[in-house]
């Protein structure tokens, strides 16, 4: 099941979960997971990834919109983008669809 | 036994105890949203909750007992059963159940309860919050003097209709310290005022001219003590913090919790962060400054439309 999930691929296609409620605050997004209750505030390159995952995405594109937004190397991104993705699927805020 | 059948933020409210500060129901068709009746009160067994002399039990009946004047249990937000000590139009009475019972309804009710005073500034409301003694009720005194309508006093009942946030009216009434009293209305108000456990209520305009629906929310002012020498600030608060002040200012929390309302208090939390401007007012507490401060929140909200004579 993709709850029990702990880590995303590049290969995933993922998406807000059922579990979470966002508000943009003065243009910072901060998440909540419902059940919890608690806080997550992103900056600014988190929140547009937030924005970017509403529907469902292929991490791998995910990874390299933002190659082209930041002009970063391609490897380093893909390690930023992953390690942001694995504490949002911990935390339930995002799922994964498929793979 | 007569009922009265009364406003409180917008709920339609039929009540055996006499609840002169608000506004006669006008809408004969609409539904009893609250029960207010005498009986007898025991005290709660599974009691899952207790704080000083509240209680909440499993099923989610909230009873407060205040001894020599009454105890109380509200349920389901549409019951509240009461047993008196004090006679039934004693001001004791209605102190606590406006107080108290009015934030306990809306956790029951699903209507976020924060902590302070609200004002209507031309079309809109702004809230004045902060921690007990940081001067809501005086500041929304001195402002209700000024000519600005009173839309609640200590528990402000706010919701999300139609895309936005609204304050729901409660009274036109406030609750001072002697000594603000003083200041801002000089030794002999029009009005004489009604003495209660060291504080005085003060009512600000006939009941028939207080108008119960709901006032788009602008803004919550969060109130702060000035270092001696400051002059009035306000300073606007962004992004996260702007939850952690209106986290801290929820009326009754551990309540809330206890009647399993966390996750909404916490998103409505959030919701609220987004949508309403959050700012830190800080003032002097030299009461003989608190033209100063009412002058600083007209330039930012404007005066009111016709100004009362001094």
């Amino acid at each position: 099941m993709s709850q029990a999930r702990k880590n995303v691929n590049l290969d995933d296609t993922i998406t807000w979960s059922g579990k979470q409620l966002a508000s943009e605050i003065d243009g910072e997004v901060v998440l909540m997971n419902i059940d919890r209750g608690h806080y997550y505030s992103l900056d600014d390159i988190g929140s547009e990834i937030w924005r970017a995952i509403e529907q469902p995405v292929l991490v791998r594109a995910l990874c390299r919109s933002c190659v082209e937004k930041y002009h970063a190397d391609s490897e380093t991104v893909s390690a930023d983008v992953l390690a942001l993705l694995d504490k949002m699927l911990e935390q339930e805020l995002i799922t994964v669809v498929s793979a | 036994m007569i009922a009265f059948d009364v406003y409180l933020c917008g709920w339609r409210v039929q009540s055996e105890i006499p609840l002169p500060e608000l506004l006669p129901w006008t809408t004969p068709q609409h539904p009893v949203d609250v029960r207010i009746r005498l009986g007898r009160v025991p005290p709660l067994a599974d009691i899952v909750e207790s704080q000083r002399r509240l209680t909440v039990d499993k099923t989610g009946v909230c009873r407060l007992e205040i001894p020599g004047i009454c105890t109380f249990t509200v349920s389901d937000g549409r019951e509240v059963v009461v047993d008196p000590e004090v006679p039934l139009d004693s001001l004791d009475l209605r102190n606590y159940l406006f107080g108290t019972g009015l934030g306990l309804l809306c956790h029951q009710r699903g209507v976020f309860p924060l902590h302070g005073s609200c004002l209507r500034f031309g079309d809109n409301a702004i809230v004045f919050s902060g921690n007990s003694g940081a001067g809501k009720s005086t500041l929304a005194a001195a402002l209700a003097q000024r000519g600005h309508t009173l839309l609640s006093d200590d528990v402000c009942a706010l919701s999300d209709m139609e895309g936005g946030w609204f304050v729901r009216p409660a009274f036109p009434r406030v609750k001072l310290q002697p000594a603000s009293l003083k200041a801002i209305f000089g030794e002999s108000p029009d009005h004489p005022p009604i003495r209660l456990q060291g504080k005085h209520h003060f009512r600000f305009e006939p009941v028939s001219s207080f108008d119960p629906n709901p006032v788009p929310l602008a803004a919550i002012y969060f109130l702060e003590k000035a270092e001696q020498g400051q002059t009035e600030s306000i300073v606007e608060v962004s992004g996260i913090e702007k939850l952690a002040l209106i986290n801290s200012q929820v009326f009754r929390p551990r309540m809330g919790r206890a009647l399993g309302r966390q996750s909404f208090l916490r998103g409505t939390a959030l919701r609220l962060a987004g949508a309403v401007a959050v700012r830190r007012f800080c003032r002097s507490f030299d009461l003989s400054r608190i033209d100063a401060t009412v002058a600083l929140l007209e330039q930012k909200h404007g005066a009111p439309s016709s100004l009362k004579a001094p």
